[in-house]
């Protein structure tokens, strides 16, 4: 038993050590020193722009001011339901400072108590905001990734003081901002999956495996809206290419956790999670404007993009698509190069 | 990077932790405000309903004048959510009452406070109704297959 677990202990750390090491695959040209000097510093970039558009969000919450008089208190957070009996001048007041609080921290994002304070008065006048028969989740993800860089420690004004080993802490607990901001998405696409197979096999219900599933969702959509989004027409005629389309968005959602252990396929995914999010206005006319830019700060504008990147090696690195692709021998650069070929047979 | 070797067993716990707070609102059929802000990321797309069931604020009168055509309460909201305001208060409403709750009537409030006091109307007249019908036959032809009333609600604002 022992010899089993001793075993089984070496084969989880070789599989972390051979992890690392594709993870740095890419850096030929740079040290791991360099590599954490600069992932660090551009850590440091994005967190402050992070907080820049927090309190661009957060801005809106003063509009919410005196919201339990005008609406019935139906549905409020368990856990501050009893703050509206207590004192309504309170939940105001929280609502009126949580922006201030933002900016505060966006110019001075250095101080961990300050990250912990916005964390906590952002996830207050949120959970406060939508609880009155408005569910609206574009600003949970920034919930969850405040709440991961208000973990990181206060850092110094000078960089030189740092040592190695608190960079390492600070990259870690970045990454872990990224990883919760990424696993919404991981869950959304499990959960299709498990309660579609489940409304299939032991409900007999209709589930997202019909082919007729996406123009139904479609058109529900456009009845609860009352406007259907420009691309409603076209899909609702053309349901095959639609079905696609919802295919192809779980197929993405499923596997967008794994990019975060892949550098090289950060533009990649941020590039899929803005036509993702496009999509997801044009169709159903559901918003989230602020996670394409949170999106973009992150994974596109990001320094630990791998200096060369290639279409072929990403297409063949993500799962089941790559497999397939490995066993066609595609290439995109073949493909492009046969496509010339007949394009001068022709002209 | 030491992601694998220091911190993986936390990252492994959360996700355990995320994967269960996903799940309460399923496990324990609670309306998914109750367990905010950890409700199910599905938004269901994963099932499809052959018969939808929409609900509507048709409001028959205001301020005591009869109207010649019957107005839907999406119409008299000018905010940003009014596209979905009065189909989830409806819904609700429609929901309690068919489970006799007494949450009923904070819904009625609730609904009634978001439509009639926005737009400053002091008394209505108005029905809850709601369509059974196939979504994809339903925008294509606009056939339904039943439509059910629940009663004539009065409001006034002096009450």
């Amino acid at each position: 038993m022992r010899l089993h677990m001793e075993i089984s202990f070496m084969t989880l750390k070789n599989s972390g050590i051979r992890l690392r090491r594709y993870l740095y695959k890419g850096y030929q040209s740079k040290t791991p020193f360099q590599l954490l000097n600069q992932h660090f510093e551009g850590s440091l970039r994005s967190l402050q722009i992070f907080y820049g558009l927090l309190f661009f969000i957060t801005l809106k919450y003063i509009g919410f001011i005196g919201l339990q008089k005008n609406t019935g208190d139906l549905h409020p957070p368990f856990a501050f339901s009893f703050l509206s009996r207590l004192s309504p001048a309170l939940i105001n007041a929280v609502l009126m400072v949580t922006p201030w609080i933002a900016l505060l921290c966006f110019l001075n994002c250095r101080r961990q108590w300050v990250r912990i304070t916005t964390f906590v008065a952002f996830l207050f006048s949120y959970a406060y905001t939508y609880s009155f028969n408005q569910s609206y989740h574009g600003e949970m993800i920034f919930v969850y990734t405040s709440f991961a860089f208000s973990l990181i420690p206060t850092w110094s004004k000078n960089k030189t003081l740092f040592p190695r080993k608190s960079k390492h802490l600070h990259n870690h607990l970045y990454w872990f901002g990224l990883f919760l901001f990424m696993l919404p998405y991981t869950f959304s696409g499990l959960w299709k999956v498990f309660w579609g197979m489940g409304f299939q096999l032991f409900f007999d219900e209709l589930s997202f495996w019909n082919p007729s599933s996406m123009i139904n969702i479609i058109s529900t959509y456009a009845l609860r809206t009352g406007h259907p989004a420009p691309l409603v027409d076209f899909l609702m005629n053309h349901a095959i290419f639609a079905y696609g389309l919802l295919m192809a968005g779980i197929y993405w959602e499923v596997i967008a956790i794994l990019p975060l252990f892949r550098p090289s396929h950060w533009r990649f995914t941020a590039l899929l999670l803005l036509i993702l999010h496009l999509l997801s206005i044009y169709i159903f006319n559901i918003k989230f404007q602020y996670q394409i830019l949170a999106g973009l700060l992150f994974l596109w504008f990001t320094t630990l993009q791998k200096e060369k990147t290639n279409i072929d090696e990403i297409l063949y690195e993500l799962p089941l698509i790559g497999m397939l692709a490995r066993k066609l021998k595609f290439s995109p650069n073949l493909t492009l190069i046969r496509f010339k070929k007949i394009m001068d047979k022709f002209l | 990077m030491k992601i694998f070797s220091q911190v993986r067993l936390f990252f492994l716990g959360f996700t355990l932790l995320f994967l269960f707070l996903g799940s309460l609102p399923i496990l324990t059929s609670l309306n998914h405000h109750h367990v905010f802000p950890f409700y199910s990321w599905e938004l269901g797309f994963g099932r499809v309903f052959p018969t939808a069931k929409f609900q509507k604020i048709k409001i028959l009168e205001i301020d005591g004048q009869i109207l010649k055509e019957p107005v839907m309460a999406r119409d008299l909201l000018k905010d940003e959510w009014k596209h979905t305001t009065d189909y989830r208060l409806a819904q609700e409403l429609v929901q309690y009452i068919q489970q006799k709750s007494p949450r009923a009537n904070m819904a009625q409030a609730a609904l009634e406070n978001q439509i009639f006091r926005k737009t400053k109307i002091r008394t209505a007249k108005y029905q809850v109704i709601e369509t059974i019908h196939n979504p994809i036959e339903f925008y294509r032809t606009g056939q339904i297959i039943d439509e059910i009333t629940y009663g004539d609600f009065i409001y006034d604002s002096q009450e």
